[in-house]
């Protein structure tokens, strides 16, 4: 091969030069197709200005320029048309921001008037044919990274422990532009593609057949750790002061030698002297080992591998793992005191209870194996977890595996796992010319499903020949070199950006409609977060994904696979993905609420006093570079501050189990209306919800038991139904110690109302618990409190927009508890919205959600998705498109299929603006590459 | 930042490249941490000069006065609101390190490059990584970030060009793994070179497939492609490295980390760990390490209260989270200083301690975090450069551009050309 010396990076200048010079070479299309410059002036001067003069020029015209906006002094008619103040306009008065309460208002015809002139004539929008706008090369993000490997490779690779989280823009983490490359990432693109090939694609033709017994072979039913793959089969674990045998046996068909495996491990957690056992291996009824296992050898864990070599007939061949509980050394079980512990935890305290009532665990075993019933290894599992809890005894035998080979002779060898799947003929030819033939009919296939459209010859070749410099090596095999050119494919920008093509653009045309392999990936994408799967793949190849799109969206919608969408959309829209992480200190909430905050100070402080006493003590960690712990550094991990430490739980703090139920609740809330075709405005009301008995308790409803979460009628009076009575938003959206009718009120604005939200507070201005000051000692609702700013003209025309709306859900504390009293008193609801409406209750809230607002939320919620749909935020020329799916929302109802479809079917997601002219003069990247030698 | 600059003399007209007198290696560092810090108990007690006493923040750091400067006076006037508004901490974070004012968009994300990256991009090649970009925050916050700003103007630090932020790696096992190879300590050089011959095998492949995306592309589509073609000649150029620095290759005989330490302050450490082993081994010269992102409202159960960060700063002189930010500021100082202390105890080259051949800016582009100033901020600059720093003393200046220090703490990179970086206006003298 060529050395090639290539250039140091582009020169960054050469950067900021591209968007201007291409800027010129995309159509705008507002000069293009609209009338002329001067007929939409005009209209403006003869349709809207009257009307802007009756409600804006107080502030805006006749000499006033608030916000440096006057419409009547517009220099050219060009900035009459500006479409970026237009759009600051639409916004401000469809979200009734202005006019500013308390002044006239156009009435709904008027406002259509100004829609329709700001649509057509200062956005230049020409329904029939619009613009619908180009989204820059999208990359994978880890999660279409990992389903996209998932269903090419069938292969899990975890991109969330392997790849650094992706920037988000618009609250999303599929957004083009904010998508970068670095080299770092780049270099991890081709460690994972490397990893993955070479964990699924084979590497030889044939091996010895390989059968596998797994952990859950011998345990079934057993929960397993880790990923389940070939280099980590299924790992169960066992407590060792239960006596059981497990047994696990395969049938050999064919006589001959035979090489066995087996691979365990001992693992444990200590608080006191735990259990011993013997532990013993049976291998076709001969039992090759038995070892006594004693908790101070295998404090790190042990792993053990026994290999034996057999020559066997044809049969069943049975091995049998056994434990065999062993007399504790001294007296100590005795004084075991089982720890206190949380739910997570139950299986760690269910062995150790075990042992603790019954310290003469050899008549245990007795019993166990007396009984002859077979624990199951659910009780041990928890053991695993780290570092949660406190920290009890377990002890267990980790049963990973057992392999049988054979038979070794090599007559008898077979095709390693997954050859068929990548590899069509039983033997790679020899000749260098089929052999070449044959790495075409194995790539091909593979690199089109990669790549996601057909592949062009040039790049097959590329192919063969990277698959061909490696096999030809004398030290390497056919399958090597085609692995090879498969990382080459997983790591080729191709496979990492979504490459879109549209159907060849006519001279002069705006915009042209992707090809059919664009629009299957656009929607795969969409609805799996993965590649177009076979069907999709068949149809756009006969050029009929169009024609079936309304059959193709609902069979997509109806695989599993459509979770991805709801997990993505949802967890970044409504947040929920916040939930995971977000920290609230129960203790101060409910203290907040019960008004016995002053008693938990004065706790806290002697608390922390004694803390630092506890500090005081310790001298410097030791300096030197020790790369190599983790653990055992920082005097801070460990010191037990009041609220990092252990204490009592209060029932309703946000542990881990409550987490996931309120992240599920909202997910499994949202999923079912995309399943159901329901109407989207049951995200704002509905008399059900998705609850197991831990969140059902949380809110105080009955007769919901059991950890799996199922959908639940809300009884009468729950005080729930729709997302925003739901812990997770209602906890998301609070500060750590109590409620935030701010963020609350921010909340909805953006998410649900989709008005623009205020600008934050000016520096300086005092926080809620400043002006606590000014209630000299009394502790202030949270009502009182905001009430002082609100009167504050500054603060209240901010606060009048968010603080009514966060203050409906007062009721709902920062756990998402429902409560009747803060600091002691009641809670009062009363408020009004800057639109006029008047809450007195988060059912008023709502109502006027669902009803008077309800083309509000539907928009906010269009947009939201469209911008996820699109992978890129949305214009002024997107106005239209929006609009047009709102209006189809109320006529079908507010079907979650009318919004699907709308977005679907709608001109953005269809097509993409043209490019005049190819970047003839823009430098090639090939020809930087400067060649030598 | 010429072409063929693989070629480059290692001596220019400021020194030679990276490198102090006694011919070690230089070291350059930026050390983030977010929402400034309470001025009344920063900024030394005693007046600007030789010698100073420390205020309580930093009393983590007594021991250690002579090996440091406190630095004041200094501004980030790109993160005042102007017209924008709205938005100090994405705006903090993402002039920082550029010095230029920042598109506001929640997607259309532009700055300038760092000036981390405009000293590698003249001193880079002189080792196996250009640079190295480290955070301790490995989630991404959802929903929108700061009042219009893209969250990605916070969660980098370095810009590689005015639209690509360098991602910052949170895991100290990728990091070790990136420098060393995977593996136990023995086998790692043999993983290392057979991960990059693997690389060297596909590059021209996968170069191709980038330059055959053609037709009709936009200039996003443009700007992407060349980010990913950026990225591969600069692990080409690693290689290339790699193989003529064959003999310098490195494989520390300490176990590799396992991942991401619970505890933040472990992690915080671990990191601090890997900025070391990278330096001692020379694996680069110039890092940036985000110990949390600006606006972070990270809550420290272990200082013993439930407030995050960000809420805290936010105090309006509430005694009670004056204290709480206070205890937060000095947290940080007191992780620094153990990082420090640990510089100081590794023995470089020449003798000296790795401290010593450092350079260390350890800042935030917030002063007051209760009120969003973005002057006087909180500078600390360890280390003694291999003497072409003058630790040990608390300067002060008038009000300059902290990217006037920048530009001499290039200078003492023996960079050359630079002459303003974002919104400077000189150099200054003294430090």
């Amino acid at each position: 091969m060529r050395r090639r010396v290539r250039e140091y990076p582009l020169r960054v200048s050469n950067w900021a030069v591209h968007p201007a010079f291409l800027a010129t070479v995309l159509f705008s299309a507002a000069l293009i197709f609209a009338d002329g410059v001067p007929e939409r002036a005009a209209r403006f001067r003869k349709d809207i200005r009257p009307l802007l003069s009756t409600y804006c020029f107080d502030c805006h015209g006749d000499g006033a320029k608030k916000g440096k906006v006057s419409f009547d002094e517009f220099k050219t008619d060009e900035a009459l048309l500006d479409p970026v103040l237009w759009n600051k306009a639409l916004k401000n008065l469809r979200a009734g921001i202005m006019p500013p309460a308390g002044k006239d208002r156009p009435t709904t015809d008027e406002l259509k008037v100004i829609e329709h002139w700001i649509k057509r004539d200062a956005f230049a929008i020409d329904p029939n044919n619009p613009d619908p706008g180009r989204v820059v090369l999208r990359r994978l993000n880890r999660t279409e990274y990992r389903n996209t490997i998932r269903d090419l490779m069938g292969y899990d690779f975890d991109t969330a422990a392997a790849f650094p989280p992706d920037d988000t823009g618009q609250g999303f983490d599929n957004i083009a532009s904010v998508q970068s490359v670095s080299p770092m990432l780049l270099d991890k693109y081709m460690q994972a593609a490397d990893t993955i090939v070479r964990a699924v694609v084979p590497d030889v033709t044939k091996v010895v057949q390989r059968r596998v017994l797994t952990g859950r072979d011998f345990v079934p039913g057993a929960t397993v750790r880790g990923p389940e793959n070939r280099d980590n089969p299924a790992d169960a674990r066992v407590n060792i002061g239960v006596a059981a045998k497990y047994p696990a046996k395969i049938h050999i068909d064919e006589p001959g030698e035979y090489r066995i495996t087996a691979h365990f491990g001992v693992y444990g957690q200590f608080g006191y002297d735990p259990s011993r056992a013997n532990i013993s291996f049976e291998l076709d009824g001969e039992q090759v080992y038995k070892k006594p296992h004693v908790w101070e050898d295998e404090k790190h864990g042990k792993q053990m591998t026994l290999e034996y070599a057999r020559r066997w007939e044809p049969g069943d061949k049975e091995f049998v793992f056994e434990v065999e509980p062993l007399p504790k050394v001294g007296s100590e079980a005795a004084t075991l005191t089982v720890p206190q512990t949380q739910a997570s935890n139950r299986a760690q305290v269910a062995g150790a209870a075990q042992q603790a009532a019954d310290p003469n665990s050899q008549d245990a075993a007795a019993t166990a194996q007396g009984r002859g019933r077979r624990p199951t290894a659910a009780g041990a599992i928890g053991g695993a977890r780290r570092g949660r809890g406190p920290r009890g005894t377990t002890i267990s035998l980790s049963i990973s595996y057992v392999s049988i080979e054979g038979p070794l002779d090599k007559a008898h060898w077979v095709h390693p796992p997954h050859y068929d799947r990548y590899f069509t003929k039983d033997e790679p030819p020899v000749d260098p010319d089929q052999r070449r033939q044959y790495a075409r009919e194995v790539l091909k296939p593979f690199a089109t499903r990669a790549l996601r459209r057909p592949i062009d010859a040039r790049t097959l070749d590329r192919l063969v020949s990277l698959a061909e410099s490696t096999y030809t090596d004398s030290q390497k095999t056919f399958e090597q070199g085609i692995q090879q050119a498969m990382i080459a494919v997983l790591s080729s920008p191709r496979f990492l950006f979504r490459v879109e093509e549209t159907v060849a653009p006519s001279a002069g045309q705006l915009a042209s409609p992707l090809d059919e392999y664009a629009l299957a990936s656009r929607l795969s994408y969409l609805l799996w977060n993965s590649m177009p799967d076979d069907e999709l793949f068949k149809l756009a190849q006969r050029g009929e994904l169009r024609k079936e799109l309304d059959a193709q969206v609902k069979r997509m919608l109806a695989d599993p696979r459509s979770e991805a969408m709801v997990e993505s959309f949802a967890g970044q829209w409504l947040r929920t993905r916040e939930v995971d992480t977000v920290a609230i200190d129960d203790r101060a909430v409910l203290a907040r609420d019960a008004g016995t905050e002053a008693q938990m100070r004065a706790d806290d402080q002697a608390a922390a006093a004694a803390a630092a006493a506890r500090r005081g003590g310790r001298g410097q960690p030791a300096a030197g570079p020790t790369a190599g712990g983790p653990r055992g550094r920082g005097a801070f991990g460990a010191a037990p501050g009041a609220f990092g430490g252990r204490r009592r739980s209060s029932g309703f703090a946000l542990d881990r189990e409550l987490r996931t139920a309120m992240r599920q609740e909202t997910e499994m809330y949202f999923g079912h209306i995309v399943h159901e075709d329901r109407s989207v405005l049951e995200l704002i009301d509905s008399n059900y919800t998705f609850l197991n008995e831990r969140l059902a308790r949380h809110y105080g409803i009955p007769n919901v038991t059991g950890p799996e979460m199922r959908k639940v009628e809300l009884p009468d009076g729950s005080h729930r139904g729709g997302i925003l009575t739901q812990g997770s938003i209602l906890t998301i959206t609070s500060q750590s110690t109590r409620t935030s009718a701010v963020k609350r009120g921010l909340f909805l604005l953006e998410n649900i109302l989709g008005a623009p939200a205020p600008p934050p507070p000016p520096p300086g201005t005092p926080a809620l618990e400043v002006s606590e000051k000014s209630f000299q000692g009394k502790e202030p609702t949270l009502r009182e409190a905001l009430e002082l700013h609100r009167n504050n003209a500054v603060c209240q025309s901010c606060h009048a927009r968010m603080d009514p709306l966060g203050l409906a859900l007062e009721n709902y504390n920062a756990l998402g508890l429902w409560r009747t009293k803060e600091r002691g008193q009641d809670i009062v609801v009363e408020g009004k919205l800057i639109t006029g409406e008047k809450l007195a209750s988060v059912d008023d809230l709502r109502k006027v959600l669902t009803g008077e607002r309800r083309a509000d939320f539907y928009r906010c919620l269009t947009q939201k998705f469209m911008i996820y749909a699109l992978g890129r935020d949305l214009e002024y020329y997107d106005v239209d498109a929006v609009d047009q799916i709102v209006d189809r929302l109320d006529k079908e109802n507010g079907k979650f299929s009318a919004l699907l479809m709308g977005v679907i079917q709608s001109a953005p997601f269809q097509k993409r603006r043209n490019i005049v002219a190819p970047l003839a003069d823009a430098p090639r990247p090939r020809a930087q590459a400067v060649a030598k030698q | 930042m010429t072409s063929g600059a693989m070629a480059a003399t290692a001596v220019g007209p400021g020194g030679r490249l990276a490198t102090t007198a006694s011919g070690a290696p230089m070291r350059l560092a930026w050390v983030y941490v977010p929402n400034g810090a309470i001025p009344s108990v920063w900024w030394p007690t005693s007046e600007p000069g030789k010698g100073f006493t420390l205020n309580k923040t930093m009393e983590p750091l007594a021991g250690l006065e002579s090996k440091f400067q406190v630095v004041g006076g200094l501004n980030d006037t790109p993160g005042d609101p102007g017209p924008d508004g709205g938005g100090d901490h994405a705006r903090a974070g993402g002039t920082y390190l550029t010095g230029v004012r920042i598109n506001k968009s929640n997607t259309d994300i532009r700055a300038g490059v760092s000036i981390d990256q405009v000293i590698a991009g003249q001193v880079g090649h002189l080792t196996p990584l250009p640079s190295l970009e480290l955070t301790c925050d490995d989630v991404r916050t959802t929903g929108g970030c700061d009042s219009g700003y893209a969250c990605a103007y916070m969660f980098n630090m370095a810009w590689k060009s005015p639209t690509q932020p360098i991602t910052p790696e949170p895991n100290p096992r990728f990091v070790f793994e990136r420098m060393f190879g995977s593996g136990a300590p023995g086998q790692r050089k043999e993983n290392l070179r057979r991960r990059m011959a693997q690389q060297k095998s596909i590059l021209d492949y996968v170069m191709d497939d980038a330059s055959s995306i053609n037709g009709a592309i936009s200039a996003g589509d443009k700007q992407k492609l060349d980010q990913y073609l950026t990225s591969v000649r600069e692990i080409e150029q690693r290689i290339q490295k790699a193989e003529s620095m064959r003999g310098r290759s490195q494989d520390p005989p300490v176990e590799t980390p396992p991942g991401i330490p619970q505890d933040y302050p472990d992690y915080l450490q671990l990191v601090f760990d890997m900025m070391i082993l990278a330096f001692q081994t020379d694996q680069t010269r110039i890092a940036t390490f985000l110990m949390a992102y600006e606006g972070s409202n990270r809550t420290m159960p272990f200082l013993g209260f439930p407030e995050g960060h960000h809420t805290c700063t936010h105090h309006n002189n509430r005694a009670e989270l004056v204290e709480k930010t206070k205890t937060i500021d000095r947290f940080y100082v007191e992780q620094f200083a153990k990082f420090l202390k640990r510089m100081d105890a590794v023995q470089d080259v020449d003798g000296q301690t790795l401290l010593h051949n450092s350079m260390i800016c350890y800042g935030s582009a917030h002063a007051d975090g209760n009120r969003h100033t973005h002057h006087n901020l909180p500078v600390l600059l360890a280390g003694a450069g291999g003497g072409a720093l003058n630790p040990g003393q608390y300067v002060k200046f008038g009000s300059k551009p902290i990217t006037d220090m920048f530009l001499s703490l290039a200078d003492r990179m023996g960079c050359v050309g630079v002459e303003r970086h974002g919104d400077s206006d000189g150099r200054i003298e003294g430090i």
